[in-house]
């Protein structure tokens, strides 16, 4: 491994999944089909409290 | 404690208290001399005291049956009981030595008092002793409560409270007999670290075992967060703490890395340590305190996500910013500026999203002040991670950095964001610890809210002052192009900043101080009821 190698990495692989993470992290996070799940974790800790106040 | 372990788990106990008291006679007398004997002592100690608490309760009669049908708070309770405790030690030291810096002669002749000692005494008491004991008390809080399981047994919480705080006491002690690796946020010698490694380990063991056991479907952001605290600080903490002993019956060691490199691991560490030691858990801690105090969910659980992924990735990266202008590789700094730059994105993101979801609830953050402490926690999360990353560039770098400013952001960030968040969260749990509305003395949570607005505003602010005088008189030269001051002269510049810091970091202590004692009267009246809603899905494992 010299060091020409891993700059190359760096600036190709390296770029590529920092952007591509980017990507998969914000399609999983805002995918519609996810909505209702999420709403429901967000209210989660509030529902039973609520109740019984 | 006692009361609430169960007749086998007692003698589980037991047994495990007897093995500390083992090992600590066994380095005791193996080093015979110097802080590796006092320590062995410590922990002997603390074996025996243990060994005699439940020796004394073993046949004590069993607990009552219904206990797997309600949370195990007793750790909780133990923990923000510690937390408190260090908060004293810790800030009583920080403001001792703030002092010292503007009376230097009033440094009394014993070696153990010098700055030097005293001054890592407080870092970790703060940092470690506070916020960790913090960390790991509300962790048992929030992690039982989004999962709706009882944690997942009895001895582990109280082996990673108790094995914990003796790391910490054996790493303040040992600063004061002189005794240091000389590693920022990580000055605790070889055994301390390895024992710290074997706490994780069940810590996280016993996160992920009840994690498992949880009755929702999801889990909740704020585990994500405590959960990126366990398992990096773990990495972080192995990897810079790798280190050949001199003697296995000795305290001293050597890294195993060597110059720049271990500079390059030391702030990779230390920055990290800033992150996930100090962020990351305190996120997790926001995320479910807040909402819960609101009575509101998070603006948009959705930002909290890519926030999430955001900060854990970016802040992997920014630890070379500490090394600008050194030995380090230009293109390592670099590298560490710019992910530095957009790291403020996910913080803010963060931030954001906390002060969102205090929309709507306005009304409440003017009446409650401890929802207020929480809206003050955010804003200076924003406003020191904006600084942070503002420090992190090169060119800003070279007038803040060796200066006061680095110091004053550091503490823009554990007064006014660490700090903050821990004291909401404490003013939240210990009422519903205690089966209690409001805290023993509500009237004091008002002025402990001021004391330490007031004192963190007036430190963070000298400091600014003090460390871009600093910076500017260094870098100032006259016509010949000599420097126009000596360094003694910006020595002597900072007295009314430290002076001025001093009082604010004495101002934020009393306020602790008054949290400790409010906590103490509210926990003394606790009246013992558990609200119907307060109750596990998943009741604790079969006895």
């Amino acid at each position: 491994m010299t060091h020409d190698l891993f700059l190359f990495l760096s600036k190709t692989v390296g770029l590529f999944w920092l952007m591509g993470f980017f990507l998969i992290v914000v399609i999983r996070a805002y995918a519609p089909s996810r909505r209702a799940a999420q709403e429901q974790a967000a209210r989660s800790i509030l529902v039973e409290r609520g109740e019984d106040d | 404690m006692t009361g609430t372990l169960s007749i086998s788990e007692r003698q589980v106990g037991l047994a495990l208290a007897v093995a500390l008291t083992l090992l600590g006679l066994v380095m005791a007398a193996a080093a015979r001399q110097g802080p590796m004997a006092v320590h062995g002592a410590i922990a002997a100690a603390l074996g025996l005291a243990l060994v005699f608490r439940l020796g004394g309760a073993l046949y004590d009669p069993e607990v009552p049956a219904g206990r797997r049908q309600r949370f195990y708070d007793a750790p909780t309770r133990f923990g923000i009981a510690l937390t408190v405790i260090w908060a004293i030690i810790g800030m009583g030291v920080g403001v001792w030595v703030a002092a010292l810096l503007y009376w230097p002669e009033a440094t009394p002749p014993w070696p153990w008092t010098s700055f030097g000692r005293l001054r890592p005494v407080h870092t970790t008491g703060v940092i470690f002793g506070f916020g960790g004991n913090a960390l790991i008390a509300t962790s048992f809080h929030v992690l039982q409560r989004t999962a709706r399981a009882r944690l997942a047994d009895s001895i582990s919480p109280w082996a990673v409270l108790i094995g914990f705080n003796l790391f910490c006491i054996w790493a303040v002690t040992g600063y004061l007999m002189g005794s240091t690796q000389s590693k920022e946020y990580a000055e605790a010698e070889w055994y301390a670290d390895l024992w710290l490694v074997v706490v994780w380990v069940t810590y996280f063991v016993l996160y992920m075992r009840t994690l498992a056991r949880r009755a929702e479907p999801h889990i909740y952001v704020a585990n994500w967060y405590y959960l990126a605290f366990i398992l990096v600080v773990a990495m972080l903490h192995i990897v810079n703490n790798l280190a050949l002993p001199v003697s296995l019956a000795g305290a001293r060691s050597f890294p195993i890395w060597a110059g720049v490199q271990d500079a390059m691991v030391q702030w990779w560490y230390g920055h990290n340590a800033v992150a996930f030691f100090l962020t990351a858990g305190f996120l997790g801690m926001l995320y479910y305190f807040l909402p819960v105090r609101s009575g509101r969910p998070i603006w948009s659980y959705r930002l909290s996500i890519v926030s999430f992924w955001g900060i854990v990735f970016f802040y992997i990266w920014v630890g070379s910013h500490h090394l600008h202008y050194t030995a380090l590789p230009y293109w390592v700094q670099t590298l560490g500026m710019t992910f530095s730059v957009m790291l403020l994105i996910p913080s803010w993101a963060s931030a954001g999203n906390a002060i969102a979801t205090l929309n709507g609830a306005w009304h409440k953050v003017r009446d409650d002040a401890t929802l207020r402490f929480m809206f003050v926690a955010a804003v200076f999360y924003g406003l020191s991670t904006f600084e942070g990353s503002f420090l992190a560039i090169r060119p800003v770098n070279s007038l803040s950095h060796y200066t006061d400013w680095t110091v004053g952001h550091v503490h823009s960030g554990t007064l006014g964001w660490v700090a903050m968040i821990i004291f909401g969260a404490i003013y939240t749990l210990a009422p519903q610890l205690s089966g209690r509305e409001t805290m023993a003395w509500p009237r004091a949570v008002e002025w402990h809210f001021w004391l330490a607005v007031t004192g963190a505003l007036i430190y963070v602010v000298a400091l600014w002052n003090a460390g871009i005088t600093q910076g500017l008189m260094w870098r100032s030269y006259d016509d010949n192009g000599a420097l126009s001051y000596s360094f003694l002269q910006s020595v002597m510049a900072m007295a009314p900043y430290y002076l001025m810091r001093t009082i604010g970091g004495a101002l934020f202590l009393s306020g602790a101080i008054l949290c400790a004692l409010n906590t103490r009267a509210t926990m003394r009246r606790a009246t013992g009821a558990v609200r119907a809603w307060d109750r596990p899905l998943v009741p604790g494992p079969a006895e």
